[in-house]
Parts: C-alpha cells; sequence; structure tokens
C-alpha cells in the first residue's frame, strides 16, 4: 500500500499545554481523509506540522517519501497543496493577479502560469470576473479563489482547512464540485472540518483525533461499530407521560416532561410495532416518531464528549 | 442612557493604551521638545551661537572688544581653532561656507578708527554670516553693537565729542580738561555702561552663502517634509506584513518556496523604491514651483546619493517598527509616536540649529538629522558628493542595523 503521508507519534507542547500527544496518522494515494476533533484537539498543529510551519517536539512525518525533518526536505513541501480556513489572498489584486503571485511562489512561471491561470479561472467559475477586485466578492467566490490558488501548482497532496466556512449552501455545492474533479485527476486529499455531514459525505475515511492522540479512525460503518454500534434512535412523542413502572420506562429514557420517550432501536422493523401496541394499551397516543440512523455527529459526540471546548 | 455610553466611552478608553499614548503622553512630549528649544525648563533662553572671531586689528581696542563678546552670556566666543592657531578671515569665511559655523565676526584693521570716524561711514566689523541659519546672525549683530557699546564707552564719548567739536566750533582749554577728566571717567565703566539705543558703529553683514542662491531656504522646506512623510510612508508601507498576517496571507506565503529573508528583502526593495519616487517628487515638485536648484550636475547626484541612502534607511526602519508590533492598529499608534518624536529632535519641524547643544547631539540618534546635514551639505553648501561621506555612511549603517534587527524580529513569524 502507497503511504503519501506517514505521522508517527507526532509530539509538540506549547509550554503547558500538549497539542500533539503521539498521534499516529497515515494518508493513501487518491485518499480522502477527514480529520476532525473539537476545537483544541490538535488538528491545526498537526496541518501547520505537515506543512513545515510547526516544528515537532518528536515523532516524525514522511510526505511522498521524505521525512520532513532531513535536511533539504524542503523541495517535497511543493509537491504539496494548502487551503488555509483564513481567505487567504490579497483583497486589492483581481482572481487573476492573485493567482499570478501564489503561482509564482509556488515555482510556477511563464507560459505555464499563463496557461494554468486560464484553467484554474475557468474551474473556480471566476472567468468573467477575473480583473476586477476580489475585495467585493462574495464569501463563496473568494473561498473559491482561496482553493484554487493552492491547486494552481498541481499538488500530489492537498491540505485542506475548513473549505467550506461560512459559505452558502450553492457556494459550498460548487466547492465540492470543485474538489470532486480534483479526486478524478487522483488527488489526495485531507480535509480537517467542522461540517460532520460533509465529511460523512465526501471522505473515505475519518480520523477523530481529541487531546492530540488519535481517538478513532475508519470508514464511518467501522466507527460507528467500533462505538455506538449500529442501532438507530427512536425518538416518541405522546400524548400523555406513562405511568410508572411501564415496561418500556425500562428500555427507553422519558423526557422531563415525560411526554417523549428516546433511546436506541436494534431491529426498528420488529421493535417498533411493539411499541405502537403497547402504547395504545395503555391508552396513549402517539403524536409524532423519528427514527434516525447511526451518524457521525453520534459517534463524534460519543467519543469527544459534549463538554465545550473554548 | 448616558450614563451608559460614558461608562463604555471609558472603558474602551482604558482599555486602549496607544490611544491614551497617543493622546496623553504624544503633546507632553512634542510641548517639552518646543519648551526645551524655545523656553527653556523654567527661564527663557535663546539658542547660544558659537562665533568665531577674527582680531585683525591687534590692538587695545579690539581686545576691549572680545572681551566685552566673551562676557556676553548669549554667545560662545573663540578666537582660535583646535589647532591652537588664531582664526584669518579667510578660514573662518570657509567654515561658514561650508556649514561648521553660522557666523563669524572680522574686526578689521582699522577698527579703532572706524569707531572714532564721526561720519560712522567706515566699516567697524563684519559679520560673515550663512543666513540659512535665521536667528543667529541678526542675533550675533545686535549682541556685537552692544558689546562696542559696553565695551568701548570712552571711544564712542570721544567720537561724538569730536563730532560735537566739529559742529559747535573748537573746545576751550578749560572744556577739553573737564571732557578728559569725563572720558577717564566713563572708561572705567568699561563693561557695565548702558547700551547705547540705535547702532553705535558700522557693522555690515556679509551673506557668505545665499547671496549666490536663487531660494535660499526651500531645500531645507523640500528635504524636512520630505523626511517626515518619507518615515510615515516607510511605516505604512512595512504594515503590510501586519496587513498579510492578519489575512493569514503570511502564513501561504511561507508555506510556499518564499522565505522570510526574501520577503524582507523585497518588501525593503520595493519600500525603498516608492520611498525614492517619494522624495523626487518632491524636490521635483520645488524646483518647478519654488525655484529649488535641483537640475545642476553636483545637486543631482548629491541629491540621488542622499535620497538613496535615506529611502534606503527609512524603508528599513519602517520595517523594524512594522516587526516589533504585533498589530496594524499597534503600528499607527507607535509610528506616530516615534516619527513625530524623531522628526522634532531631528530637524524635521524647525532647524536643529537652534536648539540646545545636547538636544542637538540627542538629534544624531535620528534619520531626520543626518539626512537633513546631508540634503543641507548639497543644496545650500554645494559640498562635493564625496564629501557626503559621513551622511552617507551612518544612514547605510542605520538602514543595514534596522534590516538586520527586523530579521531577528521576524523570527516569530517562522517555523515555531
Amino acid at each position: 500500500m502507497t503511504f503519501v503521508l506517514r505521522v508517527e507519534q507526532a509530539r509538540r507542547s506549547f509550554g503547558a499545554t500538549a497539542a500533539l500527544q503521539g498521534l499516529d496518522l497515515s494518508l493513501r494515494r487518491g485518499e480522502w481523509l477527514a480529520l476532525l476533533g473539537p476545537n483544541g484537539a490538535g488538528k491545526t498543529t498537526l496541518v501547520r506540522a505537515i506543512a513545515g510551519r510547526v516544528r515537532l517536539d518528536g515523532g516524525s512525518i514522511e510526505l511522498l517519501g521524505t521525512r520532513l525533518d532531513e535536511r533539504g526536505a524542503s523541495h517535497v513541501r511543493q509537491r504539496l497543496g494548502i487551503v488555509p480556513q483564513d481567505i487567504a489572498l490579497y483583497p486589492s489584486l483581481t482572481p487573476r493577479e492573485n493567482l499570478q503571485a501564489f503561482g509564482r511562489f509556488q515555482g510556477v512561471v511563464g507560459a505555464e502560469l499563463r496557461r494554468r491561470i486560464v484553467e484554474a479561472l475557468d474551474w473556480s467559475g471566476l472567468a468573467e470576473r477575473a480583473d476586477e477586485p476580489i475585495r467585493s466578492f462574495s464569501g463563496g467566490m473568494k473561498r473559491r479563489l482561496n482553493i484554487a490558488c493552492a491547486v494552481l501548482h498541481k499538488p500530489e497532496v492537498l491540505l485542506l482547512d475548513e473549505p467550506t466556512v461560512g459559505v452558502d449552501p450553492q457556494s459550498r455545492e460548487r466547492i465540492w464540485e470543485m474538489l470532486g474533479e480534483l479526486r478524478k485527476d487522483g488527488a489526495t486529499l485531507l480535509l480537517t472540518t467542522h461540517q460532520l455531514d460533509e465529511a460523512q459525505q465526501v471522505c473515505d475515511r475519518i480520523v477523530i483525533v481529541d487531546h492530540g492522540k488519535v481517538v478513532a479512525d475508519g470508514t464511518l460503518d467501522e466507527l460507528v461499530g467500533q462505538t455506538i454500534g449500529h442501532q438507530g434512535h427512536l425518538t416518541l412523542q405522546i400524548d400523555r407521560p406513562l405511568e410508572p413502572g411501564h415496561p418500556l420506562l425500562t428500555r427507553w429514557q422519558p423526557a422531563e416532561d415525560g411526554r417523549s420517550l428516546s433511546g436506541a432501536v436494534e431491529d426498528p422493523a420488529a421493535d417498533l410495532p411493539a411499541a405502537l401496541k403497547s402504547l395504545d394499551d395503555a391508552d396513549r397516543r402517539v403524536l409524532g416518531l423519528r427514527l434516525e440512523p447511526p451518524s457521525l455527529q453520534a459517534v463524534f459526540l460519543h467519543l469527544t464528549g459534549r463538554e465545550l471546548r473554548e | 442612557m448616558i450614563t451608559t455610553l460614558l461608562r463604555i466611552g471609558w472603558m474602551q478608553h482604558k482599555r486602549d493604551r496607544m490611544a491614551q499614548l497617543l493622546s496623553l503622553v504624544l503633546p507632553l512630549v512634542f510641548f517639552s521638545i518646543f519648551a526645551v528649544i524655545f523656553g527653556g525648563l523654567g527661564a527663557p533662553r535663546a539658542p547660544r551661537p558659537h562665533v568665531a572671531v577674527v582680531d585683525e586689528a591687534h590692538n587695545a581696542a579690539s581686545a576691549r572688544l572680545i572681551a566685552a563678546l566673551r562676557a556676553e552670556k548669549s554667545l560662545e566666543v573663540s578666537t582660535q581653532g583646535a589647532d591652537g592657531r588664531p582664526f584669518d578671515a579667510r578660514s573662518v569665511r570657509a567654515m561658514v561656507a561650508d556649514g561648521t559655523l553660522s557666523v563669524a565676526i572680522v574686526i578689521p584693521a582699522g577698527f579703532e578708527a572706524a569707531v572714532l570716524d564721526p561720519g560712522r561711514r567706515r566699516i567697524a566689523a563684519t559679520v560673515l554670516a550663512d543666513i540659512s541659519d535665521p536667528m543667529g546672525p541678526p542675533m550675533v549683530s545686535g549682541l556685537l553693537q552692544a558689546a562696542i557699546s559696553r565695551g568701548l564707552p570712552d571711544l564712542l564719548l570721544r567720537r561724538d565729542l569730536t563730532a560735537l567739536e566739529a559742529s559747535a566750533g573748537i573746545f576751550t582749554e578749560a572744556e577739553r580738561q573737564l571732557l578728559a577728566g569725563l572720558s577717564g571717567r566713563v572708561e572705567a565703566t568699561a563693561g557695565s555702561a548702558k547700551v547705547l539705543t540705535g547702532e553705535p558703529v558700522k557693522v555690515v553683514v556679509e551673506d557668505v552663502i545665499g547671496g549666490r542662491k536663487k531660494n535660499p531656504s526651500i531645500a531645507y522646506y523640500a528635504a524636512s517634509t520630505g523626511v517626515l512623510f518619507l518615515l510615515f510612508t516607510m511605516s505604512g508601507s512595512a504594515g503590510n506584513l501586519l496587513d498579510e498576517e492578519s489575512f493569514g496571507v503570511l502564513e501561504r506565503l511561507l508555506s510556499s518556496k518564499l522565505t522570510m529573508s526574501r520577503l524582507l528583502i523585497g518588501r525593503w526593495i520595493y519600500n525603498s523604491l516608492y520611498g525614492m519616487v517619494q522624495v523626487t517628487l518632491m524636490f521635483v515638485w520645488g524646483s518647478l514651483l519654488f525655484k529649488l536648484d535641483l537640475w545642476t550636475p553636483g545637486h543631482l547626484l548629491g541629491f540621488a546619493l542622499m535620497t538613496l541612502a535615506t529611502a534606503t534607511a527609512a524603508s528599513a526602519f519602517g520595517l523594524v517598527l512594522a516587526t516589533a508590533c504585533r498589530t496594524r492598529g499597534q503600528l499607527n499608534g507607535v509610528s506616530s509616536i516615534v516619527v513625530l518624536t524623531m522628526s522634532a529632535l531631528g530637524g524635521s519641524m524647525f532647524p536643529r540649529f537652534l536648539m540646545p547643544g545636547w538636544m542637538q547631539n540627542v538629534g544624531l540618534l535620528t534619520f531626520n538629522a543626518w539626512a537633513l546635514d546631508g540634503y543641507r551639505k548639497v543644496f545650500w553648501y554645494d559640498t562635493p558628493p564625496l564629501a557626503l561621506w559621513p551622511q552617507l555612511s551612518v544612514l547605510l549603517a542605520l538602514g543595514l542595523g534596522c534590516l538586520l534587527l527586523a530579521r531577528r524580529l521576524a523570527r516569530r513569524w517562522e517555523i515555531s
């Protein structure tokens, strides 16, 4: 199996705060990996370490077969593209001028640069406004240009840090279409995001980090199996609270006002009719019913807890 | 509601240290600088010009005048150079011409005869002046007349009696004896005599340099204004680094092939070129509208060298301010304080020769002082470009030092 990125036992502290505490991670060629974690979990430190902006206290990072702490390893970073969370563009420049600047900083010059700029403008849907300063652009347009500037040098590995934060659903869809085109070309992608639905939909594998370590790694199915199990989650709303001692109260948790019950359902086809009959027998009317499949959100909260991280 | 607004205003102001510095401390700094220069610390005090005195008369009268000049507290008088040799007219003229001195007094061989000349047609003294100093020469001329009144009252009385005798007829022997006694008593008051009103003798002020200039003081104003705004522009332009940091562009740039050293060098070169354009525009404007004498080969070359050195140094200084500050707001506040203070001390707001000696020395720590001295040499004293080496060397050294310091400070943006 070809790994394009391997992080082994990465450790880094900032004063008394340990940002990375022996984190391991690997990324295969062509794979799309979502890196999830609450605020302060160590995601940004890891991405900055891969980008060469943070030095590790211990452990190693190997990118495309080269250890990044080796002398002369900086050339391998030219095969890496980084899409920062900030709109890291010059606001007074046009899309074309921003692309020219960041292309040159990545070593693309001359006719090749001009050709790639035309492609990038087309790809990002900004060709018609290529020569207007981006100051007045919408958040979605800036985000698309932000990504275009990072891929102009055709990187083999792309790090995306919250690429769709703060944009409307249409722009988000367009961004994922753009990234989908990169996928067809075989790009490898590491995505950090808080948009769990996006991670669930677009990525092959999910890694959840917390307190500087990987706490779960696998496909959504694997993570569900490892944590909350494959059972669905049922919520039932009823007209009146059940009498104490009713058998359903031993299976499902009542809400504070007793007018709803919720809990895990192993086999909905068998469990639901029995539950509805039991409620009917108790002369309770069912006002609503919601059955949810196992979600990444539930896995995430199961692993990282509900405590606020600020 | 009003009290809530007052409370919010106070809380915001209390937490903005930079606003406090700008609104409360900076005005006090400026007031103090002006007070020291023009008012002294509590007691009125005028600048004390240094005057070289050439004695070509070498007699008792000239010696008494020099003694009277030395007794004048507002003057710093010397009659010989650092080598111990007495000044002569040629050497002091050269010193005024090259800016070493702003004023010198030549007491001619016929000094006593000129003082005694009833028609006051003979020249009793010549003041050699550099009129780019607007205060020194007039002040020295006045003090010279006062010194003659105080130091030589008997000679002035004798002259006036001679004039009286010429108009009123020959004195009798008794009158002559009475006047001789009176003259002796007057001579005894030398040094403490009351100053006569008007000008007792003929003193000529000779403008050593300005006579050949089209618009003598305009180069000073072009340079002083130019350097003041150059420093503001450079710190503002260098602040783009802080903007890049806040946009996240800096992180992106440093993740590319670009290194911090290259980034700083690039900014330094661009800002230097922009600064050169800014100063050049100021001087060209001065030449077109205010007869600034820019277009002679010597002036052009000197101007080019000074502008290159000044702009590169100011550009590097701007980078130091930007790399030392954390935010654009902080940079704006700090640069206002630093640039305005440097400009006040360095001569961009009023000439340094008006300042007390210690303040002139403090001014030498600023870019403005060295830059303005250099431009003054070029446009006022017609100094050849090679003789600008002290100013050029200091500015280039300051620029290099600032560049190295900025590189050191920029390490905080590199790998953490």
